[in-house]
Order: C-alpha cells, then structure tokens, then sequence
C-alpha cells in the first residue's frame, strides 16, 4: 500500500511538471505557428481585394465580422463584399505587429498615403486593427477596423 | 480504500487537465448569452474604473499588452492610456449655456456584443466630446472592444476608434 502511494504521488509530481513543461513549450511555439497563420490569411486578404476576388474574402471573412470604417460606420459582410471596390484595404501596410491570445489574434498595422481604387482621391495614411479567430480549422476576420492618422 | 485513493488521484489528475486547458483560452463558459452577460459586467466596471481613476481595476481589466487607437489613429499601450486616464488627461465634456462642463454619466449608446467562443466584441457608439491634453478630439466616433477569456478572467485586449464621417 505505501509502495503504490509513493509511486502514485511520484506519478503526479511528474504530471504537474510535464504538464507545466508541456503548456510552456506549446505556449512559445503556438504563438510562432499562430503569427506565422494570420500574416498568411492577411496577405491572402490583401490579394483577394486587389483581384476583386469575394469568394476568397468571403471564406476568410467570419459570417458575423465587425468592419469599421475610417468615416465611423459598421458595414456587414454584405456590405464589406459589395464595397470591395471602395479601396478600404489597397494601401500595402507596413510594420505589423501581432499579439496572441490562443486561438485569437490581433494583427496592428499602419498603411501609406494612397489613393482610393474606385475614386482616385488621396487618403491619408490609417492605422489598421485586425482580429482573428481560429473557427473550424480555419482562421477568419472577425473585426477589421481602420482610422485615418490626424491630429486632433 | 485502495478504490478510494484512486478515485481522489483520478479527480486530482483531471482537475489538473481542466486547469492545463483554461490557461489554453478553452472555453469554460456557457452559452452566449452567459458569457454576453460576463463581458457586460467586466465593460461597466471598465466604464466606471475609468470615473472613479481605479487603478487596480484598470490594471486587471486591461490585459498587459493592451492597444488604445483614439479616433486621431494615435496609440497607446496599457501604461500610457493608463496615464492618460489616471491624470485626467482625457475629459468628457457637456456644453451648457456657453460653458464647458464635466460628464457625470457616460450613455450607453447603440451597444452590441459578438461572441466567437472565448473573445468578445463590444461595438458602441460615443457621441460625447473629449478633450485630450486640452484640445477637442473627433466626434462622434464609433468603436470596438475587444475582450478576451484568459486565465478565467475576461481582459480588454485592444480599443479601435473612427470619427463618425471624418476625412
């Protein structure tokens, strides 16, 4: 009896060590295999609204996305997929930063002055907020919001 | 009692699983509208952290690598919008009869949650005017949230802020 209570309190020592091991090493090489995901899934986005591509967008767009725009309204799927000529995202951005929260990620970016596809008018550069969700397998936007630099 | 001792350690072992998996973001919680509730509760206290200058409220309901975008497209992480806050560097101001006067109750205006699991977006729309370092920002403005489920405790993770029809 006191033979089988040693090798099970030896058997939890180990489980808790190996455990907290295990979410350690998870932890650092999930959020590497994460990051390198969503920058992905972001270039995919990029190039399907520079092909006008809505099937693509569609399919990395959740169904339920929060799209704010740099003029302060909140379109819906909808109305993110029939406005893709708008030039919300052709502006190429740059020096983006990610955080991880498991299966959630915050992807901050900054765009260059450019210029909007449809009207050709000149729009000052704007600073970009993505998050993404890992639903199904498959990583989807679930908040885009974007707000021109200015000062107040 | 040897059928005992095993049932406690097998308890033990999957209490230990279930803590592995929380510290993972799996959700422990319930249904939508329980975990809308949830973040309710955490973005008034958030509100009124922000009234009362609770530093150790802030400090738990914001998460360490917090992100502020103001509607001006300036950012701000967790120690500086906690300055900004704590030293009354941003006002909420009413005019009345010419003058300029402190908000006592911020409207809850056009309010919405989205849940996807274990992260929530809160959309609002602020129409009240701020001053930041003494000068007026845009408004109104509409905004997310966006709270996440670490550790069992819902956390402000990032704030993004448009002007409503500014260019």
């Amino acid at each position: 009896m006191q033979r089988i209570t040693v090798l099970l309190l030896l058997a939890f020592a180990w489980t808790g060590v190996s455990a907290g091991q295990s979410v350690e090493h998870s932890d650092a090489s999930l959020v590497a295999k994460n990051k390198k995901e969503v920058l992905k899934v972001e270039q995919e986005l990029d190039h399907a609204v520079l092909k006008n591509a809505t099937d693509t967008l569609s399919r990395l767009l959740s169904d339920e996305v929060v799209w704010l725009t740099p003029t302060g309204e909140f379109l819906t799927k909808a109305q993110v997929l029939a406005d893709i000529h708008s030039g919300e995202f052709s502006s190429k951005t740059e020096d983006s930063q990610l955080s991880v929260y498991g299966n959630t990620v915050v992807v901050y970016s900054t765009t260059k002055a450019g210029e909007e596809k449809a009207s050709k008018k000149e729009t000052p550069p704007k600073r970009i907020t993505d998050v993404f969700v890992k639903e199904g397998g498959q990583w989807k936007l679930i908040a885009h919001g974007s707000t021109f630099i200015s000062q107040p | 009692m040897v059928r005992r001792f095993f049932l406690v350690s097998l308890l033990i072992l999957a209490s230990t699983w279930t803590f592995a998996g929380l510290r993972y973001g799996q959700s422990d919680a319930n249904s939508p509208e329980e975990i809308k509730n949830e973040v309710v509760k955490v973005e008034d206290q958030r509100i009124q952290a922000h009234q009362s200058h609770d530093k150790e409220a802030m400090q738990r309901i914001y998460a360490d690598d917090l992100v502020w975008t103001f509607p001006t497209g300036e950012r701000f992480n967790k120690a500086q919008f906690m300055d900004i806050i704590l030293n009354g560097k941003l006002k909420p101001y009413v005019m009345s009869h010419g003058e300029q006067k402190p908000v006592t109750t911020i409207k809850q205006e056009d309010r919405q949650f989205y849940v996807f699991g274990n992260t929530v977006i809160v959309t609002r729309l602020a129409s009240m005017t701020e001053l930041f370092n003494g000068k007026p920002l845009p408004h109104p403005r509409r905004f997310f949230n966006v709270y996440v489920k670490q550790g069992g405790q819902w956390q402000l993770v990032t704030h993004h802020s448009a002007p409503v029809g500014k260019q």
